[in-house]
């Protein structure tokens, strides 16, 4: 028994060595992991330009992008943990707060970068008719679209429809004429225009373009676990927006549409295009959401019962991190 | 009429200021390829590689770009693959890059090396050790600061001899390619024509996990000195199950090629005592400004101190783009030209590049590694113990009789 007992001690002695030799070197490992969701859109470029710039210099955090190619799942992930953060448009943000307080605004890191492009040319009383494809129904741009429509006596299921487009189909939709128009963010207006089967709807700028149409989220449990992490992060973001207006500024959008290709796969030249042209009014220097847009868009989303709960916005909206850093 | 000539006038003229000045300040952009292993066996290292990169483009764009031009940068990961990196120098070249640079093992950086060859781009070698790569794969287009495995064996001979004697036993624990094998044939030409002998030379497969058996066999071989040819994760592996299993109670540990992010997990329990080579060293700083300036730089920018892979990516950019403004140009043979046996000062004393290899000439330094009480901060493991310069442990051209591509 005695020796029993000496063979098998000797037995977790030798395993346990050699079990410890087995295993792979890992590094100090105190930083907590911060899982990022994003969408191959040009909006979406300053979380993976700061992930890019930023991520092995990080003290507070170990961030992780995953890729998503709806809103749709976008916002699944997020309803379910499997991401922490996002940048997601904002009727589902305020879907989501009306469902589960859970949920902060931290601020935006774009403004606009979604346009109308249609088959044939002519003004917005021109999409008569049409089939425009969307994000989804519950996106800024479907909202916006209905109620600049209705300002020019088009309404949505009688003299145009909409429909979801998925981002990776859209363009073949257009060409095989699935599609009439696409209110879309970049670059996918600018790849249907180089493909030449679509042209900007004119008398849009400013109302459809420029706008506010998606915001960052965080969960709250992980904005009050790691303040000083998501703080870190929101710096990085706004770095990565001023590194990007720098780049489009001076040196033609280079850098970033270099950048981008390991992440959005779009032709460089799309995404030069695109950015330095500013097509859909895209901007990198807004941080801080206009609240009457966001109360807007909530009215627009309870009209369309998209929303049907009120929504605490003081509890919601948690710019004040994003204001500090910014200033 | 003479008012409106004067109107007409004026506004040609502002048209042609605009025009004029919107040429003059149209700016340009030159690529540069960064190919580093991103994952796999060398992450740490090229990851470390990849932060000088940026730190050294972001300074050389803040001081107006090169010749006019913005530098921006492609990031490919090699995953420590040759076959990868290769197909990685392709999509570089055909993106247009001017120069590319990186590779954290010596087979990543022959086969860049060959395609940038073959395509007339500039290759700036990053962390590349083995002999080959200014040897018998040695390219006109090629570039190399990094120390090879001729200047390690070297440069330890005389410590080994003098810790030693001339007929102590060495056992030899290799990484089984090109920079590996490179470096333990090295060690072992070295040392045998000073007396020594050879008791162990073990074959291990890159990214080895466990390294207990070829230990177990140095371990009964009974040598003086254990080397260890590995780097990366693999060596932090290797010396971590040789430390468990006290190989240093009965023979010394050598480590011919250290990287401080290869200690810097261990720490100076496990690193005291050994004894290593390196081209740079942090703890440099404090005696040369070039250095100085480098380490606080990286510092302020990601709270570590850089290793030595990070000053070999330092100096690749630095030196192309000192190398493209005293060349006028970017195009290749003129940068080429301008590289070829100029003398520089930047992380160290004055040095230079070979023109008939394009091998970097500058100290080798032996390290040992600090014990706990020594070591004052988390990067403070290593004591330099020895400076070799680089004139006298380089290969001469007789050893080394390479005969680069003719300029076209």
């Amino acid at each position: 028994m005695k020796q029993l007992g000496i063979i098998l001690l000797g037995s977790i002695c030798f395993w346990s060595l050699f079990s410890a030799g087995q295993m792979e070197v890992t590094f100090a490992a105190e930083k907590v992991t911060l899982r990022v969701g994003y969408l191959p859109l040009l909006p979406q470029l300053p979380l993976i330009v700061s992930y890019e710039n930023d991520r092995m210099s990080f003290s507070h955090i170990d961030l992780r992008l995953d890729k998503y190619n709806s809103f749709t799942a976008l916002e699944a992930a997020f309803r379910v943990k499997a991401i922490d953060a996002a940048s997601i448009p904002v009727p589902i943000a305020l879907s989501i707060a009306a469902d589960d307080p859970n949920i902060k605004v931290l601020g935006t890191c774009h403004i606009g970068g979604s346009r109308l492009v249609a088959g044939t040319p002519g003004g917005l009383e021109s999409v008569r008719g049409k089939l425009i494809g969307v994000p989804g129904f519950d996106s800024s741009e479907n909202l916006m679209l209905d109620k600049v429509l209705q300002e020019v006596k088009l309404r949505c299921g009688i003299d145009y429809r909409v429909i979801e487009a998925p981002f990776n189909t859209a363009i073949d939709n257009l060409k095989a004429k699935e599609l009439d128009a696409l209110f879309l963010p970049e670059p996918f207006g600018t790849m249907a225009e180089k493909e030449k089967i679509a042209v900007a709807v004119e008398g849009q700028k400013g109302r459809l373009t420029g706008t506010l149409t998606t915001i960052l989220v965080i969960r709250t449990d992980v904005l009050e676990s790691n303040p000083a992490g998501v703080e870190e992060w929101l710096k990085s973001l706004v770095n990565a927006c001023r590194f990007i207006e720098k780049d489009v500024t001076g040196s033609g959008a280079k850098q970033t549409a270099v950048m981008q290709t390991s992440y959005f796969h779009f032709p460089q030249e799309i995404v030069i295009e695109s950015l330095i042209n500013r097509r859909g009014d895209l901007k990198f220097d807004h941080f801080i959401p206009d609240p009457n847009e966001i109360k807007i868009l909530f009215d627009l989303a309870t009209q369309a019962k998209l929303i049907n709960k009120s929504i605490d916005f003081n509890r919601l909206i948690h710019v004040d991190l994003m204001k500090r850093i910014t200033q | 009429m003479t008012g409106l000539l004067k109107k007409v006038g004026a506004l040609t003229c502002f048209g042609f200021v605009l025009v004029f000045v919107g040429h003059v300040f149209a700016e340009d952009t030159a690529m540069i390829g960064l190919n580093v292993p991103i994952t796999g066996s060398y992450e740490k290292q090229g990851e470390d590689q990849l932060k000088a990169y940026k730190l050294a483009i972001n300074i050389v764009n803040q001081k107006g770009g090169v010749l006019g031009k913005k530098l921006i940068y492609s990031v490919k990961d090699s995953k420590t693959d040759d076959k990868i990196a290769r197909e990685n120098a392709k999509a570089f070249i055909k993106d247009g890059a001017v120069m590319i640079t990186g590779g954290s093992r010596s087979a990543e950086a022959i086969a860049l090396s060959e395609e940038c060859q073959k395509a007339g781009v500039i290759f700036m070698a990053g962390l590349t050790h083995s002999n080959d790569t200014t040897g018998k794969d040695a390219h006109r287009h090629c570039f190399r600061w990094y120390d090879n495995a001729f200047h390690t064996a070297k440069a330890l001979n005389k410590t080994l001899l003098d810790k030693f004697g001339k007929n102590a036993k060495y056992a030899y624990i290799y990484a089984d390619y090109t920079w590996g094998v490179s470096l333990q044939q090295s060690m072992q030409k070295v040392l045998e024509k000073e007396g020594g002998t050879t008791v162990l030379k073990e074959a291990t497969k890159l990214g080895e996990k466990s390294y207990v058996s070829a230990l177990l066999k140095a371990k009964s071989a009974k040598p003086n000195v254990l080397v260890l040819v590995q780097f990366g994760n693999d060596m932090v592996n290797c010396l971590k199950q040789a430390n468990q299993l006290k190989l240093k109670d009965s023979m010394a540990i050598v480590v011919p090629l250290m990287e401080n992010h290869m200690a810097h997990p261990l720490g100076p329990e496990v690193m005291q005592g050994v004894l290593a080579t390196m081209c740079w060293y942090h703890g440099l700083s404090e005696k040369y400004p070039g250095s100085k300036e480098f380490v606080q730089l990286f510092e302020k920018e990601y709270n570590a101190k850089p290793c030595n892979a990070a000053a070999t990516a330092w100096v690749d950019i630095f030196q192309y783009t000192d190398a493209v403004k005293r060349a006028g140009s970017f195009d290749h043979i003129k940068v080429i030209k301008a590289l070829e046996g100029h003398k520089f000062t930047l992380l160290l004393d004055e040095e230079y590049w070979r023109d008939w290899d394009h091998q970097g000439i500058h100290p080798t330094y032996v390290v040992v590694g600090k014990t706990p009480a020594e070591s004052k901060n988390e990067w403070d493991l290593f004591n330099i113990v020895a400076e070799h310069k680089g004139a006298e442990v380089a290969e001469t051209k007789e050893e080394n009789p390479v005969k680069l591509e003719p300029l076209q």
